[in-house]
């Protein structure tokens, strides 16, 4: 993947596979916005950056699809945060979506070689 | 904690345009905000100043596309269950809100079609209410008396004398039963001004028989209308209410009612009022078997009965004509055969209502025609609306939705106006109720105080539903009917034919109602025109009455009364301003109908065959005719010399005259009181007048008319009548001398109430009372018929012109004139609104006959009143065809042609 140039990755992460990246980030454990940014960007080695303003409408539509859910949490000497977790059919959703990124990514490289070259 | 306000403050700024609910944007605040803040704080402690790590921090703000507008996306799309026609749902009520909310939007956006509809079917659906509430309270529900299933009335075409009734309350074993002698009037004298009140007089068992209560003290018992114990009075609820302020220890007093000291024994039960609903007061029958002439011959009153436990209505029949059979050997005088066998035993309620049906019927079906109408209309409305609906309707079947599903969208579309017209409805019920009431005479026991409830209201609602489906269905299975490939590709532009010929068929069949409507309104607009030309036979104008009413006691001595009157008028002559004046026992076209059995020369009278001729018997002073202006026609008028001691004489009117004595001279005829020994002579015949009604009907039980001169006048307690109505000619304002009148009773007596004050003009405007409100409720319904029909038929053309546009245009481009297109265009109107009237037209043919026994001069087939619906209907077609044939002429062909 290093050879991705990232500006097409990037595109193409926003286009289609942002939701996935959410729902794999979350099917580990519940993360509040921040946390969820946080990560794209650090496992990406910064390639992939979540702004604020494209985040969060995102969070609130995979949550009105019912794929994750929302709560508050208050926790001592800290501000109150908003922990979204995966919810069942949010599960079924990551596993197609998974297998279609797996095709769509194989079906790339073949056409492309890159995996040859 | 750190603050955060500021990252809060910039968010909800960039938020307010989405107009989010407000709890909603205070969540997303405070999540934006601690991320911005977690934000500022790591790019500060990586070395950056405060400023650029505010700058940063906001940067994040923007993304590809504002944060409002992605946020609007999200919230605003997802926020509401998105709304699809005819998607499938989950349930049937989450179904019912999506379609609820659906079609309310689709109203929003169509506020003219939503106006015209819900008013159209307000007008329907309020109208019915109003009517229903009426003939539901008359017709449909019961008596308000104890088990009223079981009351009946013995009817027999005469009545009973009060010894027949005692014979018959012996005899029966199927019934118990009642007399009772409607309008009685005494005088209540020594409360106050002497007042004149209407009464019944009744049967000890009356009230046991209605099975009717009392609020206080007790009703009548046995024995109370026994000679010399009958001295007892029952008030009515109002009476006490009014004119003894409800005084709680009012049972056990004296009053003076009629001259006569009677104890109150009870208040009857707050409403009852039988056998009128005004009725004051209840004394018993006098019943004295001693007086054969007043036991047997006097006061013919009718009975009421309570069925026994386990008898039939045919049962009680076949024992009461029997009896009355038997009961003819107990006159002392020979009744006629066909007495007994007139006698019929009828439902209480149904003989009550006997008058009502008619009218009330007649009424709902008028008004249910307005519904049809109003439903045909939006029924038309909707499949015009279906029409541009098509592309939208056929792309949510391509995208899978069930045509039930349509259908039940295009349901919940119509219920929601229904419902809407519904409750517009009730507010003009209730408008429009007093004019109703009005129509309809007053009838016994509190229909009268009629008014709308809680169970016309359940009438509105069922109307509402059934109304919503009955125009809602056609056009919504027509819609779900869609051809989707058609009607994708043609763009929805073009209606189809099948659609066109329906939505043509519900105008001409609004148009055809419209005329059964407008030709009965036409009816009786002719019937009541008829009615207002009616000569009634004497003057109108400038003329008093009003009704003196000494107590019958005073009358006992002849000349007492005689004095009483004479000076009475000889003081009203007096008076300035009034020119003449003269008394009579009854005045045209009021209630009371004095009548003498009598035998007429020239007529084989045969008792044990046939029953006496009835003839109204009026008593007049002799400046009757001269003060009414009813010519004598032969002969001469009463004079003062026709005075008590004198020869016998009396005047007949022309008709009777015509009727005994056909072809020869009744001066010198001999009409003779069943009673008296000797026959009176006739020395005139006068004019006829309206005595009964404006329409000259006559009551069937009288069979002739005559005047006796007040002085030679023999009523039938054998006695002069005493109570008059002063009829006084005075050309200027008519209150200050009825005052100067009322001033001069109570000078000479001032026990004698002065009532019924008012001109002879009001008293014939409101004899035609009721016409006239038929006649208004009629006009209203084919106005609002006509409005709704022209509105249909415009719909119509208007909208296939639109339809028609490209051919127009071709139509221009090759040639035809403007002239030519605009007649085209008419002529579709025209020829919608001609196919309406021709089926009309045979319709009301059929339906006005209905109408005939509310007539006046004129037949339910008037050729003018059809002649002139046409000419209407027809002037309907031209304003409904008129704009959309300007429009179509002035079609530019360029434009037009575009428009494919």
């Amino acid at each position: 993947m290093e050879n991705v140039d990232s500006r097409m990755l990037d595109r193409e992460l926003k286009k289609g596979s942002a939701e996935l990246l959410i729902l794999s980030l979350l099917e580990a454990q519940s993360r509040h916005g921040y946390d969820i940014s946080k990560l794209i960007e650090q496992r990406s080695a910064g390639a992939v950056r979540f702004r604020v303003a494209s985040l969060y409408p995102l969070l609130y539509r995979l949550e009105k699809r019912g794929w994750i859910q929302g709560r508050w949490v208050e926790k001592a000497g800290q501000r109150r945060r908003r922990y979204y977790r995966i919810t069942a059919s949010g599960r079924e959703v990551l596993a197609s979506q998974r297998r279609g990124w797996k095709v769509f990514v194989e079906a790339i490289n073949r056409i492309t070689g890159l995996e040859h070259a | 904690m750190p603050d955060t306000t500021p990252w809060k403050q910039e968010i909800a700024r960039r938020l307010a345009g989405l107009r989010l609910a407000p709890e909603r944007e205070a969540e997303i605040v405070e999540e934006l905000a601690a991320h911005l803040d977690d934000e500022y704080r790591k790019t500060l402690a990586s070395g950056a100043t405060e400023n650029e790590a505010r700058e940063m921090a906001l940067d994040s703000l923007n993304g590809a596309f504002p944060l409002a507008e992605e946020l609007r996306r999200v919230e605003h799309r997802v926020s509401r269950e998105p709304v699809v026609l005819g998607a499938e749902g989950k349930s049937l009520l989450g179904d019912f809100w999506r379609d609820l909310r659906y079609a309310l939007r689709t109203f929003q956006r169509a506020p003219g079609f939503t106006a015209l509809a819900v008013l159209s079917l307000a007008l329907g659906i309020g109208g019915n209410a109003a009517i229903f509430t009426i003939v539901s309270a008359v017709l449909i529900q019961p008596l308000p008396y104890w088990d009223p299933s079981r009351l009946v009335r013995a009817d027999n075409s005469g009545y009973y004398p009060p010894g027949g009734v005692v014979a018959l309350q012996q005899r029966s074993r199927t019934m118990d039963l009642a007399g009772y002698n409607a309008g009685v009037e005494l005088n209540l004298t020594g409360q106050g001004d002497p007042w004149r009140l209407r009464g019944a007089s009744v049967s000890a068992n009356f009230f046991e028989v209605l099975g009717a209560g009392v609020a206080l003290g007790r009703a009548f018992q046995a024995g109370d209308d026994q000679a010399g114990r009958d001295n007892v009075v029952v008030l009515s609820h109002a009476l006490w209410q009014d004119r003894f302020h409800g005084d709680p220890s009012i049972i056990g007093r004296v009053i003076t009612l009629g001259g006569v000291n009677r104890q109150i024994v009870g208040i009857a039960a707050r409403g009852f009022g039988f056998p009128e609903s005004a009725t004051a007061f209840w004394i018993p029958l006098h019943l004295d078997p001693r007086d054969p002439d007043a036991y047997w011959a006097r006061g013919f009153i009718p009975v009421i009965g309570r069925l026994r436990n386990g008898v039939t209505l045919a049962e009680a029949q076949r024992e009461t004509r029997a009896l009355s059979h038997e009961m003819l050997r107990l006159f002392p005088y020979s009744m006629g055969e066909n007495w007994a066998a007139q006698m019929t035993v009828t439902p209480l309620k149904q003989f009550l209502t006997s008058d009502l049906r008619p009218r009330l019927l007649l009424l709902q079906g008028a008004v249910g025609l307005v519904l049809l109408i109003a439903c045909a209309n939006v029924a038309a409305l909707l499949l015009a609306r279906a029409v541009s609906r098509q592309k939208e309707i056929a792309l949510r079947v391509a995208l899978g939705a069930a045509r039930g599903r349509i259908v039940r969208q295009l349901l919940t579309e119509s219920m929601v106006l229904a419902l809407a017209g519904g409750a517009l409805g009730i507010g003009l019920a209730a408008g429009g109720f007093s004019l109703l009431q009005s129509v309809l005479p007053p009838v016994a026991s509190g229909w009268s105080a009629v008014q709308p409830d809680w169970k016309s209201l359940d009438f509105v609602c069922a109307l509402s539903l059934i109304t919503g489906v009955a125009f809602g269905l056609v056009p919504a299975l027509s819609a779900s009917r869609y051809n989707l490939a058609g009607a994708i590709k043609t763009g929805g532009q073009r209606s189809s034919g099948g659609r066109t010929r329906l939505r043509s068929a519900l105008i001409v069949g609004e148009v055809a109602l419209a005329v059964v409507l407008t030709a009965s309104a036409g009816l009786l607009i002719r019937s009541l025109w008829r009615l207002a030309q009616v000569d009634p036979g004497f003057a109108t104008g400038h003329i008093i009455t009003l009704r003196v009413s000494p107590n019958e006691s005073l009358c006992r001595e002849r000349a007492a009364c005689l004095a009483l009157y004479s000076e009475l008028l000889r003081r009203t002559r007096e008076i300035p301003g009034v020119e003449d004046a003269a008394a009579a026992n009854t005045i045209p076209l009021s209630a009371g109908i004095p009548n003498s059995a009598v035998k007429v020369e020239g007529l084989p009278y045969v008792p044990a065959e046939r029953t006496a001729p009835l003839f109204w018997a009026g008593a007049v002073t002799p400046g009757y005719f001269r003060v009414m202006r009813i010519p004598i026609l032969q002969g001469r008028a009463f004079t003062d010399a026709d005075s008590d001691g004198a020869a016998r004489v009396i005047i007949v009117d022309a008709a009777t005259a015509r009727r005994y004595w056909p072809g020869q001279d009744p001066i010198g005829k001999h009409v003779q009181l069943v009673w008296e020994e000797r026959g009176r002579t006739v020395i005139g015949v006068s004019a006829d007048v309206r005595q009964f009604d404006v329409a000259g009907r006559t009551p069937g039980h009288i069979s002739g008319s005559m005047y006796m001169p007040y002085a030679q006048t023999v009523d039938t307690e054998r006695q002069l009548p005493a109570a008059m109505t002063l009829i006084v000619r005075a050309p200027g304002e008519p209150a200050p001398v009825a005052g100067r009148i009322r001033e001069l009773v109570r000078d000479l007596n001032s026990n004698v109430p002065v009532s019924e004050v008012r001109t002879m003009g009001s008293l014939v405007d409101d004899s035609t009372r009721q016409p006239r409100s038929m006649m208004w409720l009629f006009a209203a319904f084919a106005a609002v018929a006509l409005v709704l029909a022209a509105v249909g038929a415009y719909g119509v053309v208007s909208y296939s012109t639109t339809q028609r546009t490209f051919e127009i245009g071709m139509r221009v481009t090759l040639g035809a004139s403007r002239r030519a297109i605009f007649s085209l265009v008419l002529g579709q109107s025209l020829r919608l609104v001609a196919a309406g009237l021709v089926l009309g037209m045979a319709a009301s043919l059929a339906l006005t006959r209905m109408l005939a026994a509310f007539l006046y001069g004129t037949g339910a087939t008037d050729p003018l009143t059809f002649t002139a619906v046409c000419v209407v209907l027809l002037g309907v077609g031209l304003v409904a065809g008129f704009v959309p044939a300007r429009r179509a002429a002035s079609v530019d062909p360029l434009t037009a042609l575009r428009v494919e």
